[in-house]
């Protein structure tokens, strides 16, 4: 392909899928500004590979897998106690009225501050596999062949991950249940 | 306070991770920051400027020009060489080749990283398999080519090359997607000639598993069928593993697959297993094979995990299994109340009967060795402690050998005996950097001074046969943002002293060894010329003599992603 309709391609698919590719990168590396340049390197190599892309499939999925594996790598540039460093996560207070969100609204944003807290606590690869498979809607094959492990392996890290996430969400009542934070809750948001 | 309500589901979690998604948004693009336009423009350097910001501009003259010297110094070094070099010397490896000669390819080139550099005879294997992004591709060591992905072994499969130089997979293709958890497993053999072009494809299994319909299953959704693949230590025999839900059960087992006909020598079933009760549904993974030292007996594991409906909480466990490596069609159970409690990490045989296996600790931070002796018996577990930052580790016989790559620490395990014992590395030298070895200078004039993975596939890697050392590859973390490649380490396998170190010529994160030991190849990761515009490069492979530890080829613009051998021997 010419080269300046591979860069008008690629120029498309930047404005049509930037955000979605920049999520999967922030998932992964908890960091704006190395999602930043994740999603950048990600595009930079979509165009180096643009005839590798299979037009039949979706253009999206085929960025998620390259964004996926540009993030675990830059991942794998920091030293692991950095990794293990917790990061406060940006909560968009002003959604809570998004869909499910019923009965008490503190109780959700509190509910989605510990989610997003809960997320930035997992392993690398979880957070890669929730956000793919919750944010993203990819089947266990898909996610397997995006972070190089198995499908049993993936519903495995999933199982896990949605255990450790239950059991902080587990402090407080659903959504909808009238109730005062718990002492638990309002530590986890000091 | 006690909270009486129903556990959280899938899909309000999924909500909940969508709610907090939805809050990340690419930020503004800021003016001094470098669009993938500006990276695409450093990576292609002779093409227009078009569309380059200024900083682009700057850092490509930079480029250019360091690129230039480093070619015109490479050229006087090259010019000026002495021929041979003494160094370490690799016990069981044989004399290196006859001393260098013109390269065969090209000659350096005036770009940051030389497409092909050849020192002396082309090694063996010149043709590498490489795992690349989701697939596999052979890189030519004598044009530096990257050939295409090979054809239907997408990241689920396993390639390996044979000892005819072509290449054979067991490919993996799920689908049958039901709320994102396959039904359906296919697994075939496929084969590819030297340059990786397919030649021939050969079904092996089918497999369908049926949903779990309790409202406890739905909670996560698990997988309703799994594949693994194994190799036999020599890779003519494939294991493919399998499992999958049928109504109250969950099945399984292993075919035995002939590498070179494609031909089932054997089927193993494994015991049923429960899907456990209506409040804790069981999900079992595929079996993975790990053949014992002696290659007769081979050890069976097969991870399952549950998870309490009531409480949400997870957990998980591994069977473990003794069959005869050959696959007759008999298992037993053995030393199943021996496995790891947190996850297991690795897991095999001695030749001597023994089942060992690696258990991870539910904090992540170290690693305990459990041991079961074929009688019953119970040995002591044996702490690891040198697993820290990017720790890594390979098993050789009866020994596991740990290596820590920032301090440059191997230790070593006996299996039998429970002895452990260690050795180090002194810290890199600027004069390991400054040999006469002309290609070698690369490192001293290239540094790779960009950052070096801190998970190395693999990292350490015992030299085969009766080899008496092994090699593993550091990594310098005194920048706390971007630890760099260290090189290649050589040990005594015998008394884990020092040999030699190698200096890097890029960022490794790879390490394999020919299969005759004569050569170790190391990959290194691509760089993307943002924060070190000369130092822009795509992936390579770096191979070095195992007799001196002089390079003997560079292969230095592959691709422009991630690489890593397909498995640490190369036949």
């Amino acid at each position: 392909m010419d080269r300046e309709l591979r860069l008008q391609s690629v120029d498309r698919a930047y404005r049509d899928h930037a955000d979605d590719v920049y999520r999967v990168a922030y998932a992964i590396l908890r960091d704006p500004d190395g999602a930043v340049d994740a999603t950048h390197d990600a595009f930079a190599r979509a165009f180096e590979r643009w005839e590798q892309y299979d037009p039949d499939r979706p253009l999206r999925a085929w960025l998620h897998g390259i964004v996926a594996h540009v993030a675990l790598d830059a991942l794998r540039r920091r030293r692991v106690r950095q990794l293990a460093a917790p990061t406060l996560g940006r909560i968009d207070v002003a959604r809570i009225d998004g869909p499910g969100a019923g009965g008490d609204p503190s109780l959700e944003v509190i509910r989605r501050q510990i989610v997003d807290e809960g997320l930035a606590g997992l392993k690398p690869d979880a957070r890669a596999a929730i956000v793919l498979r919750h944010y993203c809607g990819y089947d266990y094959a898909e996610i397997a062949g995006f972070l190089r492990t198995s499908p049993g392996n993936v519903g495995s890290i999933l199982s896990r991950a949605h255990a450790t996430l239950r059991e902080r969400l587990g402090a407080i009542p659903p959504a909808d249940a009238p109730a005062t934070p718990p002492a638990t809750a309002r530590e986890v948001l000091r | 306070m006690t909270n009486e309500v129903d556990p959280i589901d899938e899909a309000t979690l999924a909500r909940l991770v969508r709610d907090v998604a939805d809050g990340w948004h690419l930020p503004p693009q800021r003016s001094s920051a470098p669009t993938w336009r500006d990276r695409i423009v450093r990576r292609e350097p002779a093409r227009t400027g078009r569309g380059r910001g200024w900083l682009g501009r700057t850092a490509g003259a930079g480029a250019l020009a360091v690129a230039l010297t480093v070619g015109l110094s490479l050229v006087a070094v090259w010019i000026s060489m002495p021929k041979g070099r003494p160094g370490i010397a690799a016990a069981s490896a044989p004399p290196a080749s006859s001393g260098p000669s013109a390269p065969a390819t090209s000659g350096p080139s005036a770009t940051a990283f030389p497409k092909v550099l050849l020192n002396g005879d082309l090694p063996r294997p010149s043709t590498v398999l490489l795992r690349v992004g989701g697939g596999y591709a052979v890189a030519d060591l004598a044009t530096g080519l990257l050939g295409p992905s090979l054809d239907g072994a997408t990241a689920l499969s396993d390639v390996r090359r044979l000892a005819d130089g072509t290449y054979a997979c067991l490919c993996v293709t799920m689908d049958g997607d039901v709320s994102g958890s396959p039904t359906h497993a296919a697994v075939e053999l496929r084969r590819y000639d030297a340059k990786g072009s397919l030649t021939a494809t050969v079904g092996i299994g089918d497999y369908t598993g049926s949903l779990d319909p309790r409202p406890a299953a739905k909670m996560d959704q698990p997988p309703n069928v799994d594949v693994a693949v194994t190799y036999s230590s020599d890779e003519t025999l494939g294991y493919v593993g399998w499992s999958l839900r049928d109504g109250a059960r969950w099945k399984g087992g292993i075919l035995l697959v002939d590498m070179e006909t494609g031909v089932v020598a054997s089927r193993v079933g494994l015991p049923d297993v429960s899907i456990g009760p209506d409040d804790q549904p069981v999900n079992v993974m595929a079996a993975k094979v790990a053949v014992g030292a002696d290659g007769k007996d081979a050890l069976v594991s097969r991870p399952t995990y549950s998870v309490e409906h009531a409480s949400g909480a997870y957990h998980s466990g591994t069977e473990h299994y003794l069959m005869p490596a050959s696959g007759r069609p008999t298992t037993a159970p053995f030393a199943v109340d021996r496995s790891c409690a947190d996850g297991e990490a690795d897991a095999g045989l001695t030749d001597g009967q023994l089942a060992w296996f690696l258990c991870w600790s539910s904090n992540g931070g170290s690693l305990t060795i459990r041991r079961a002796p074929e009688d019953g018996g119970i040995l002591p577990d044996i702490q690891v402690d040198s697993t820290g930052l990017g720790g890594t580790w390979a098993v050789s016989g009866s020994s596991i050998y740990f290596w820590t790559p920032v301090s440059r620490t191997i230790d070593r395990v006996d299996l039998v005996t429970g002895e452990t014992s260690s050795g180090s590395a002194p810290a890199p030298t600027a004069t390991d950097r400054s040999g006469p070895d002309p290609i070698g200078a690369l490192g001293r004039w290239l540094a790779p001074s960009a950052s070096a993975k801190v998970f190395l596939e693999p990292g350490i890697v015992v030299a085969p046969g009766t080899g008496s050392v092994v090699y593993a590859l550091g990594i310098a973390a005194e920048d706390p943002v971007q630890p760099r490649s260290t090189g290649v380490f050589v040990f005594d396998r015998r008394t884990l002293e020092p040999l030699g170190h190698w200096a890097p010529t890029a960022d490794f994160v790879s390490l394999a060894v020919s299969g005759d030991g004569r050569f170790v190849y190391a990959a290194g990761t691509a760089q993307p010329g943002i924060d070190i515009p000369q130092a822009t490069r795509g992936a390579s492979v770096t191979v070095y003599d195992a007799s001196d530890g002089s390079v003997r080829a560079i292969a230095g613009q592959l691709d422009p992603g991630d690489v890593q051998f397909a498995s640490r021997y190369l036949p």
